[in-house]
C-alpha cells in the first residue's frame, strides 16, 4: 500500500508531462473524451482551461464553450461568465462568439420551467432500466460491463456489484450457451428487495423473474420460470411488498401486464395489449396510493407482432391496479411515453412529442382521470428513472456522437491493429470510408439531412491536403462508395428525383451520375460490388419468386447486356446480406443473417458461383459493419459486436481459428477497410453514451 | 338476521369467486355508459333465454347460442323465427366482452350496438321495437343494456392450455403440446388467432366464401370475415361463417390447402403443406382449448 501511493504522484507527474506534450488538437480530443464518454465533466473542465491558457486561440474559444456547456450540465452559474468571456476576449473567433451569443441568448430566456435546477450525476451512467432507491440513496441497475446486478451510490456515484455472476461477458458468443444477465432490478417499498429479470445460461431457456437482497453475495431466488414467456420487464412492486407487477412478453411475441405473487410465482394477468408495447420502454408504474397503473401503448394493435405499424400514436392510459376499469389519460395525438408518477400522486409527468420534438409533459390526475390538459414541463428528453421520495426527478439520456471515420496502421503480415490507438482526422465525419486505388484518397458517406432526418452525400476526402469535396446525392448509407480502378469515379447507390434506388458512376471532376444499375429496393438490396474489368456488377437481390422475401441471394449482372447469373443463394430467406470482392476479384466474402438459427454466418465464394464454404457462425455481428479482405486476401476483417463494446476479428480462409485484430473501445464499427498497400485500416465508428440527470424542483414547476 | 349476514357472506364470497376463469384478463372493457350491475346482469340474463323476444314466441338468444354447445347451436346456418333459414353460422358468443368487434362481418363495435340486432331482424326473431317493448315493459335501450351486460358476464377459460401457461407443464399431453407447437410454428394459426381470445379480432378473407370463382357472401367486402374465437372449438361445429367444414379435421385441411383461392385472400393465408401427424397434433390442441364457462356472475 505504502508503495502504491508514494508511486501516485510520480503517476501524476508523468500524466501531467503527458499532457503537456499533446498538441492542442490532441489535448482538446482528450478532454472531449473525458467529457462525453468518462462523464467527468469537472475533470474535463479543467483539461479544458488548459487549452483555454494556450496560443491557438481557435482551440481556446471552443475550450471556453466546452468549459460552458459542462457548467450547464453541472447546473452551476458560471456558465454566464464564460460566455461572456468568450464575446470580450475572443471576438476574432466569429464562430465561436455567435455561438456563445447564441447560448447566452437561450440562457436568458427560459421560462418558469425551464428553470428547472438539473444536474448532471455522471457522465456514462445512465441506464434507462435503472431504479433509484424512494430515498433517492441508492440506484439499483445493470453492470453492463458484466452483466450483473449492481448498486450505484447516488451521493459518490460509486457503484458495487452483487456478484450474482462471477466474471465477465464470455470472451465468445458461439456453442450452445447464453451469456447470462440481469436487468430492470426493481427496489422492493421496504428496500430489502430486488425483483429483477435474469436471462438464464442455457440457450432455450425460458428467461426467470427473480429476487433478491440488495447485498453483495446474496442468494437470489427464482420466482417465475414459464415457457410460454421469452421476457419479463418487472415494473414495481405492490405497496404490501407482496407481489411485482410485470410486463410479460409472450412467446407470440404479445404482451401482458399483470401481478406476480413474490413469494409463490403465481401471476394473474390485468391485460393483454397484443402487439401495443411495440417500439417503446414496456415499463409500468403504480401510483403511490397503489390504486392506478399508468403505461404507455399503441393506440392502434399492429397486425403482427414484426411488421409495419399502422400508428406511430402512443397514449397514456391508467389502469385500475386490480383490474376493474380503465381510462385514457392522454388522448392527444402524439407519441406519449414513459409516465412517472409524482410522490403525491397528483400529476403523471411523461414523454412526448406533442409539439414535434419530445419533451417533458405533465398531466394532473385525481381519481384515475386527468383533471386538466396536458402542459409542457420542460424541454427535457430523456429516458425517466422515476422519482425519489422528495420529488427529485431522475432520467438517463442517450448521446450519440456523430460517426467519425478514423484510421488505423495495420501490423504487416497479421494485419492486426498497430498498437493501442488509432488517429481521427478533424473533419471526418461520415460513415462506411472506402480508399482510392492509390491510396491518397477516402471516399464515405456523411449524413447532411437537417436534424432528423437523413441525406446521405458522398464526401471525397484528400489525406495529403486536408481537401474534401461534397457530391450532394442522396446515396443510400448501406453500402460503401467503391472506386473505379482509374481513380477518376466511385461508384454509389443513390436515390435520385423520379428514379429508383440505382448504382451510378460519379465522375470525381464534374460531379456527373452516370447509371450503372437500377437497384429497386422491392427487388434488390443495397450491397454492391464491381469487377476488376468493370464490366459486371456483384449485386444482393431478394428472392423474386415470395412475395415480401428477403435479400437471400448475390447476382453478377453484366453491365452493358443486364444479363444475371446468380452467384449465391442462401438456404433461407435472409437478412441482411452483405459481401465483398476480394483483392484479386475472384472471390466474395459473404455475411449474413439467418433468421432461422438467429446466428451470423460468414463464408466465402467464387464469382463464378462455385465452392462456398463457411469460415465461421457468431451469434450476432453488426448490421451495418462492412467487412474487409486483409491485403494478401488470406483473410476477412469482420467487426464483431461484445456486448456493450466492438471489435474486429480476423477470419483466416485457410480454416484457422478467428483472431481478435483490435479496435476494442473504438464504439459502434460501421464499416472498414483495408488501404491499398495493407498497412492502414480505414473505419467508421460511433459512441453512444448514457448520461445520468437529476432534477430537484420539478415539483415546483408542475400545475 | 344471522342467516342474512350469512348469505350476505356467501354472495360476497361468490363475488370474489368470480374473477375470470384462468387464462383471461382482469380488466373487461364496459363502458361508462352501461356498468355492470347485478340486477343488469340478471335481467339480461332472464331475456337471454326468454322466447318472447321472437315474433312467435318460439326463439330465444339462447336458442342460437345454446349453453350446451358453448353458446352455439350446432346448425350449419342459424333458423330464425318461423322456419326462416339464415345465412351464417351462429358463431359460440364466449368471451365477446373482450371483444371490439362483432357479427361475423364486424358491422358492430359494441356489444351495446349488436345484442339488439338479432331481436330485429326479419330473419332471426324478427320482433319489432314497439313490439319488443310492449312484450318486455322495457324500453329498447334497457334490453341492449341488459343484454350485454348479460354476454360479458359468458366467459370461457380454465382450459388444460390455460393450465399448461400458468406453469402445469402436464396439463397438456405430449401430442397437443406438439400441436401447439405447429399452432405457433408451421401452422402459423396464431397470426389471427392471438391473445387469451384466439382472435384478433380482424377481418381476414380466406376464400371460405369464394365458390366456383363466386364471391357468395361479401361479409364486410370482398369475402373478409372475422376472425372467431378457438376457446371452445371442438365444441362448436360446424365451422366457418357458412358452416360449411364440419369437422376440426376438415377446417385444418382447409388452411393446410392455403384456404381457396381469390383475388382478395389474405396475405396470410398460404398452404402449409402440414404432415399427417402434424394436423392430428393440431387438432388435439385444439381440442384442449374446451375449458369451463362462467356465465351470469360479475366479473
Amino acid at each position: 500500500m505504502k508503495l502504491t501511493r508514494s508511486l501516485i504522484p510520480v503517476l501524476l507527474l508523468g500524466a501531467s508531462l503527458a499532457i503537456a506534450q499533446m498538441t492542442p488538437e490532441v489535448a482538446f480530443r482528450a478532454a472531449r473524451e473525458t467529457e462525453t464518454v468518462k462523464g467527468d465533466l469537472k475533470a474535463a473542465i479543467e483539461q479544458y482551461r488548459k487549452i483555454a491558457h494556450g496560443r491557438d486561440r481557435v482551440l481556446a474559444a471552443k475550450a471556453l464553450l466546452r468549459i460552458a456547456g459542462c457548467y450547464v450540465k453541472l447546473g452551476q452559474s458560471e456558465a454566464e461568465a464564460v460566455y461572456h468571456q468568450v464575446l470580450r476576449d475572443y471576438s476574432d473567433q466569429a464562430e465561436s462568439t455567435a455561438e456563445a451569443r447564441r447560448r447566452l441568448a437561450a440562457l436568458r430566456s427560459k421560462g418558469p420551467a425551464e428553470k428547472l435546477s438539473q444536474r448532471m450525476l455522471c457522465g456514462n451512467c445512465g441506464d434507462s432500466a435503472a431504479q433509484v432507491s424512494s430515498d433517492g440513496r441508492w440506484m439499483a441497475m445493470t453492470d453492463w460491463d458484466s452483466g450483473d446486478l449492481a448498486i450505484r451510490d447516488m451521493s459518490t456515484m460509486q457503484f458495487k456489484r452483487l456478484m450474482l455472476k462471477p466474471g465477465g461477458w464470455k470472451e465468445d458468443n458461439d456453442g450452445n450457451e447464453n451469456d447470462p444477465y440481469a436487468e430492470f432490478p426493481r427496489i422492493s417499498p421496504d428496500g430489502r428487495q430486488i425483483a429483477y429479470l435474469w436471462e438464464p445460461e442455457i440457450k432455450g431457456r425460458p428467461a426467470q423473474l427473480r429476487i433478491v437482497s440488495p447485498e453483495q453475495g446474496a442468494k437470489p431466488r427464482v420466482v417465475l420460470e414459464n415457457p410460454e414467456f421469452t421476457y419479463y420487464t418487472p415494473s414495481v412492486w405492490s405497496l404490501d411488498g407482496k407481489s411485482v407487477l410485470t410486463v410479460f412478453l409472450k412467446n407470440d411475441r404479445s404482451w401482458q401486464i399483470g401481478w406476480v405473487s413474490a413469494s409463490n410465482g403465481e401471476f394473474k394477468i390485468l391485460k393483454s395489449l397484443g402487439w401495443r408495447l411495440r417500439n417503446a420502454p414496456v415499463r409500468a408504474r403504480l401510483s403511490p396510493d397503489g390504486r392506478f397503473i399508468a403505461y404507455s401503448a399503441l393506440t392502434v394493435n399492429p397486425k403482427d407482432a414484426g411488421g409495419p405499424l399502422q400508428s406511430l400514436e402512443r397514449r397514456i392510459y391508467l389502469l385500475a391496479s386490480d383490474g376493474s376499469s380503465e381510462t385514457e389519460l392522454v388522448k392527444t395525438a402524439g407519441i406519449n411515453l414513459d409516465p412517472v408518477w409524482t410522490p403525491d400522486g397528483s400529476h403523471i409527468l411523461f414523454t412526448s412529442n406533442l409539439t414535434g420534438s419530445p419533451a417533458l409533459w405533465s398531466v394532473k390526475v385525481s381519481d384515475g382521470k386527468a383533471v386538466a390538459p396536458p402542459s409542457m414541463v420542460s424541454e427535457i428528453a430523456g429516458e425517466p428513472l422515476g422519482m425519489s421520495g422528495n420529488g427529485t426527478y431522475y432520467y438517463s439520456k442517450r448521446q450519440i456522437e456523430a460517426a467519425k471515420v478514423s484510421i488505423a496502421g495495420l501490423a504487416p503480415g497479421d494485419s492486426t491493429i498497430q498498437g493501442q490507438g488509432w488517429s481521427t482526422k478533424a473533419g471526418l465525419i461520415g460513415v462506411l470510408p472506402s480508399w482510392s486505388p492509390d491510396g491518397k484518397l477516402l471516399a464515405f458517406s456523411r449524413n447532411r439531412g437537417p436534424a432528423g432526418t437523413n441525406q446521405w452525400n458522398l464526401i471525397v476526402h484528400s489525406l495529403e491536403t486536408g481537401e474534401e469535396i461534397s457530391y450532394p446525392f442522396d446515396g443510400a448509407r448501406t453500402s460503401p462508395p467503391r472506386w473505379f480502378r482509374d481513380r477518376k469515379a466511385v461508384a454509389i447507390t443513390a436515390n435520385q428525383p423520379g428514379k429508383p434506388r440505382t448504382i451510378y458512376r460519379v465522375d470525381l471532376d464534374t460531379k456527373q451520375l452516370k447509371e450503372i444499375l437500377e437497384i429497386p429496393p422491392d427487388r434488390y438490396g443495397p450491397s454492391f460490388e464491381i469487377s476488376h474489368d468493370e464490366k459486371t456488377v456483384y449485386v444482393s437481390a431478394i428472392n423474386p419468386e415470395e412475395q415480401g422475401a428477403l435479400v437471400d441471394r448475390i447476382l453478377a449482372v453484366d453491365v452493358s447486356t443486364g444479363k444475371q447469373q446468380l452467384v449465391f443463394q442462401a438456404a433461407t430467406k435472409i437478412q441482411p446480406l452483405h459481401f465483398r470482392l476480394s483483392p484479386d476479384g475472384r472471390t466474395l466474402a459473404v455475411r449474413r443473417l439467418d433468421p432461422v438459427d438467429g446466428r451470423t454466418h460468414i463464408g466465402v465464394v467464387s464469382v463464378d458461383g462455385k465452392g462456398y464454404r463457411e469460415l465461421k457462425t457468431a451469434g450476432f455481428v453488426p448490421y451495418w459493419g462492412s467487412m474487409a479482405w486483409t491485403h494478401d486476401g488470406r483473410g476477412v476483417l469482420v467487426p464483431e459486436r461484445i456486448k456493450e463494446d466492438w471489435r474486429l476479428i480476423r477470419l483466416p480462409l485457410d480454416g484457422g481459428a478467428a483472431a481478435p485484430a483490435g479496435l476494442q473501445g473504438a464504439g459502434d464499427l460501421q464499416g472498414i477497410d483495408v488501404s491499398p498497400n495493407g498497412k492502414r485500416v480505414a473505419f467508421s465508428s460511433s459512441k453512444t453514451v448514457s448520461e445520468l440527470w437529476a432534477v430537484g424542483n420539478m415539483l415546483s414547476v408542475l400545475q | 338476521m344471522r342467516l342474512f349476514a350469512a348469505f350476505a357472506l356467501l354472495l360476497a364470497a361468490e363475488v370474489r369467486a368470480a374473477g375470470p376463469p384462468l387464462g383471461l384478463d382482469l380488466y373487461m372493457p364496459v363502458p361508462e355508459s352501461n356498468r355492470l350491475t347485478r340486477e343488469k346482469v340478471a335481467l339480461g340474463r332472464r331475456l337471454f333465454f326468454d322466447t318472447r323476444l321472437s315474433r312467435d314466441r318460439t326463439l330465444a338468444c339462447a336458442t342460437c347460442h345454446d349453453p350446451k354447445r358453448a353458446f352455439s347451436d350446432g346448425r350449419t346456418v342459424a333458423r330464425g323465427a318461423g322456419g326462416v333459414h339464415g345465412t351464417r353460422n351462429s358463431p359460440a358468443i364466449v368471451n365477446r366482452g373482450y371483444g371490439s368487434l362483432f357479427f361475423w362481418d364486424g358491422r358492430a363495435r359494441t356489444l351495446e350496438q349488436q345484442v339488439i340486432e338479432p331481436i330485429l331482424n326479419q330473419k332471426e326473431l324478427a320482433l319489432t321495437q314497439p313490439e319488443l317493448e310492449r312484450r318486455t315493459g322495457l324500453e329498447a335501450a334497457q334490453v341492449r343494456s341488459a343484454l350485454a351486460s348479460y354476454v360479458r358476464t359468458i366467459r370461457s377459460g380454465d382450459s388444460r392450455f390455460d393450465r399448461y401457461s400458468a406453469g402445469q407443464p402436464g396439463a397438456l399431453t405430449d401430442l397437443e403440446k406438439a400441436g401447439l407447437a405447429v399452432f405457433r410454428g408451421r401452422g402459423n394459426c396464431w397470426v389471427c388467432h392471438i391473445g387469451p381470445g384466439f382472435t384478433d379480432e380482424r377481418l381476414h378473407n380466406t376464400g371460405v366464401a369464394w365458390r366456383d370463382g363466386r364471391l357468395l357472401d361479401e361479409g364486410a367486402g370482398k369475402g373478409e370475415f372475422k376472425t372467431p374465437t378457438l376457446r371452445e372449438v371442438a365444441r362448436t361445429a360446424p365451422y366457418m361463417h357458412d358452416g360449411g367444414l364440419a369437422t376440426l379435421e376438415d377446417v385444418i385441411d382447409f388452411y393446410d390447402g392455403g384456404g381457396r383461392a381469390n383475388p382478395n385472400l389474405d396475405p396470410v393465408i398460404k398452404p402449409l403443406r402440414l404432415t399427417a401427424s402434424e394436423k392430428t397434433a393440431l387438432a388435439a390442441f385444439l381440442r384442449a382449448l374446451n375449458g369451463k364457462i362462467r356465465e351470469g356472475s360479475l366479473p
